[in-house]
């Protein structure tokens, strides 16, 4: 499967944040203004993005950017085994699962017994790259709870 | 550095952490430390800025002079690389520097720490952990002045532990093992994993006839009680006809999973004579032979593995030791933050000064104008509940000769826990004799305003840093069957009592109502139930126990009664709700 470059991922977001008239930075500079606005945090220095790390950063955009509160109620995301594997990344994970981001991952022998997984060294696929911006969008036009 | 150490000093073994030996430059003696920590109160978020005003508000409010004083920059401090091996400052967050800011900290008369990890990341993903590196980052931070560190786990090379690989297992846990064959004296004996004792716990066998799950087992989540017994091994009774060496093949299979891993451990006695990552098998195979010394008689033969608590005491105390080297006269608290994996409440007294006992007790932690959120409960380790049903059986394990169970730092002032929750939340942890480590932003605090009441109530606070030095012992709870001191409950729907002794004769008593309804019904304790689990430690139990009667002050409101009565009682319990009283006799 292709990888999705962190910089490409990060330019899809600027797209929304800024609109797609404006000039938006790219590659090096994309990653620097998301940066500067402080929705790359705790991502590694790696080009390709892993799933953690894109719930990481989807969450400080959720957040910082779209002005969007976490979801109050984080019981639900305790469907993925492995969510609190990661402890840095466990809320964010948490906030992308439940506002349907990014879906759990069915696996032999826990998904029978009611789990997925997240997977958070799983490379990001295309395929949800593509889809997250459009997701954020319809979240945006939706009315939120307080 | 490509495999474990090779131990052989019987100081970092298994069979040797029940014996009172402490490493060079682990101090005995100290009280929970109390301070405020930075993940809590602003993740990565933290700065210099933030951590600066944080010590003046710990100033401004007073308090310092009620015991807190470490002032501890967590996780997201440090450039993401070394910088010609050393660490160093994330220039925007940190821009003078850490001695600037342990001399800013020094100033106002408070304590200054860090933190860092025994792998080779820390747990944000900084490739900064102490990990071969332990004497020039102990050079360091003895040069920065840091008085306190503490020292997570993630990326740990030994252990299947946050961030490391998964095969790491392979290493915590033996092999599946089917057989032993023992030749010597002229014989040749086949002892099969299904004929032998399965000493402690987690040791089963599978249809195979393996025996597995000889190891450690894993003690981050809460599905194991830390008062039952937490390693198994495979042992052997042996008749040797002569004392001498006798040549000896394991048969078994390998994995690199929980319960099934490839590093063998075989013992004599207490005598260590195996210690190796078996080749790894596509199957059932035999091991390369082994010669064990056996005397004439019974031998107890040990097939085992212990090495995820001896790998991570090793890790340790390697950071402990290189501190007492660079300085003996240092004087640097060591907080061990493995979440409980390694069931560090057998080991950690004998480098550090306090072990966390779980997981994380939220993982939603506040950022500038961000309280966080925190949880009464969940199935899993984040709320209070969890951590405290743990903690509250764990006393026997802590002391002043000792160190504290840790179960992670306050959540008091974030959202998703009211103002009663969070009351009982800080008595809790003041019963427990746990660290108290503040994780709010202070600004947010005002003098006497409800926030303040609870994080400097005195009396509570009096009581975690009594000089007695005892963790309080459950001594009642409506759900016990028969050993409230040591029995495991997580169904919160219960009240538990819970007795401390005090170095001044009295004892403390508190009832903490983990329901979420209110108990309104009378809850009491016996003062004779009390004595019969607390006299052995109390300064003087039978004067205590003969007295005509008792001065019990209310610690939430300030109240005292004088009784005659042999029980202590509460009642009209709010939901997580508590009362806690201070008895002395008169």
């Amino acid at each position: 499967m292709a990888a999705v470059s962190k910089s490409a991922f990060v330019e899809s977001l600027l797209r929304l944040e800024k609109g797609a008239e404006d000039d938006i930075p790219c590659g090096r500079a994309a990653l620097e203004t998301a940066a500067e606005e402080g929705w790359l945090e705790e991502t590694g220095s790696g080009e390709e993005l892993s799933r953690g790390e894109t719930a990481l950063i989807l969450h400080r955009f959720m957040r910082r950017v779209l002005k969007l509160p976490d979801l109050p109620d984080t019981g639900g995301a305790e469907i993925l085994r492995d969510l609190y594997d990661c402890r840095v990344c466990a809320a964010a994970i948490a906030q992308v699962y439940l506002r349907g981001l990014l879906e759990g991952i069915s696996v032999p022998g826990i998904s029978e017994k009611g789990f997925l997984i997240f997977d958070g060294k799983r490379p990001l696929s295309p395929k949800d790259a593509a889809s997250i911006p459009e997701k954020l969008a319809a979240l945006c036009l939706r009315k939120e709870p307080g | 550095m490509n495999r474990p150490a090779v131990i052989r000093d019987a100081k970092y073994r298994y069979d040797g952490f029940h014996k009172g030996e402490v490493f060079s430059g682990k101090r005995k003696g100290r009280l929970p430390a109390m301070g405020w920590n930075s993940w809590n109160a602003f993740g990565s978020g933290n700065t210099e800025e933030l951590t600066k005003q944080m010590a003046d508000k710990i100033v401004e409010l007073c308090l310092d002079e009620l015991g807190y004083e470490y002032v501890v920059l967590d996780d997201g401090c440090y450039r993401p690389e070394r910088v010609d091996g050393k660490l160093a400052n994330e220039e925007r967050k940190f821009p003078s520097g850490f001695r600037a800011l342990s001399d800013y900290i020094h100033s106002k008369g408070l304590k200054f720490g860090m933190y860092n990890d025994i792998g080779t990341n820390l747990c944000a993903g900084a490739a900064v952990g102490t990990c071969g590196h332990e004497k020039t980052d102990a050079k360091s931070y003895l040069e920065w002045g840091v008085d306190f560190i503490k020292v997570d786990n993630c990326y740990y090379l030994w252990d299947n532990a946050t961030f490391s690989a998964a095969g790491n297992a392979r290493y915590t846990y033996a092999p599946a093992i089917r057989e032993l064959q023992i030749a010597g004296a002229g014989r040749t004996d086949c002892l099969e994993a299904k004929d032998a004792e399965f000493c402690g716990a987690g040791v089963r066998l599978r249809e195979d006839g393996c025996a597995v799950g000889i190891g450690t087992f894993d003690g981050t989540g809460p599905q194991h009680s830390p008062a039952e017994e937490r390693s198994g091994e495979l042992c052997f009774s042996y008749e040797a006809a002569e004392e001498g060496e006798y040549a000896v093949r394991v048969v078994y299979i390998s994995g690199e999973e929980p319960e099934i891993g490839s590093w063998l451990q075989i013992a004599v006695g207490e005598e260590v004579a195996y210690d190796e990552l078996l080749p790894v098998s596509m199957g059932l195979v035999s091991s390369e032979e082994i010669r064990l010394s056996l005397k004439k008689g019974t031998n107890q033969i040990r097939l085992m593995n212990h090495r995820r608590q001896e790998n991570t005491l090793v890790s340790y105390a390697t950071l402990l030791e290189a501190f007492h080297e660079e300085d003996p006269e240092a004087d640097v608290l060591l907080s061990i933050c493995e979440w409980g994996k390694t069931q560090p409440q057998d080991w950690g007294w004998k480098v550090g000064d306090s072990w966390r006992i779980l997981n994380d007790i939220t993982f939603r932690v506040g950022a500038d104008g961000d309280p966080g959120y925190g949880s009464w409960e969940s199935d899993y380790t984040p709320g209070v509940a969890p951590q405290y049903n743990k903690a509250v059986i764990m006393d026997e394990f802590a002391g002043l000769d000792k160190g504290w169970n840790d179960p992670d730092m306050l959540m008091v002032g974030m959202n998703g826990l009211d103002m009663t929750e969070c009351r009982t939340h800080f008595a809790m942890w003041c019963m427990l004799n746990s660290p108290l480590m503040l994780g709010l932003d202070l600004r947010r605090v005002r003098k006497d305003d409800e926030l303040y009441r609870i994080i400097a109530d005195r009396e509570l606070i009096a009581l975690n840093q009594d000089p007695l030095g005892v963790q309080a012992k459950r001594v009642f709870s409506t759900l016990a069957k028969e050993r409230p001191d040591t029995e495991y409950i997580r169904d919160n729907e219960r009240v538990d009592a819970l007795a401390k002794p005090l170095a001044d004769g009295s004892i403390a008593v508190a009832f903490f109502n983990l329901s979420g309804k209110e108990q309104a019904a009378e809850v009491s304790v016996e003062l004779e139930t009390i004595l019969a689990f607390i006299g052995d430690k109390m300064p003087d139990a039978e004067g205590f126990g003969a007295a005509s009667s008792y001065c019990i002050r209310n610690l939430s409101d300030g109240t005292e009664t004088l009784s005659s009565g042999r029980k202590v009682a509460a009642e009209g319990l709010p939901a997580h709700g508590s009362k806690v009283f201070r008895i002395r006799a008169v």
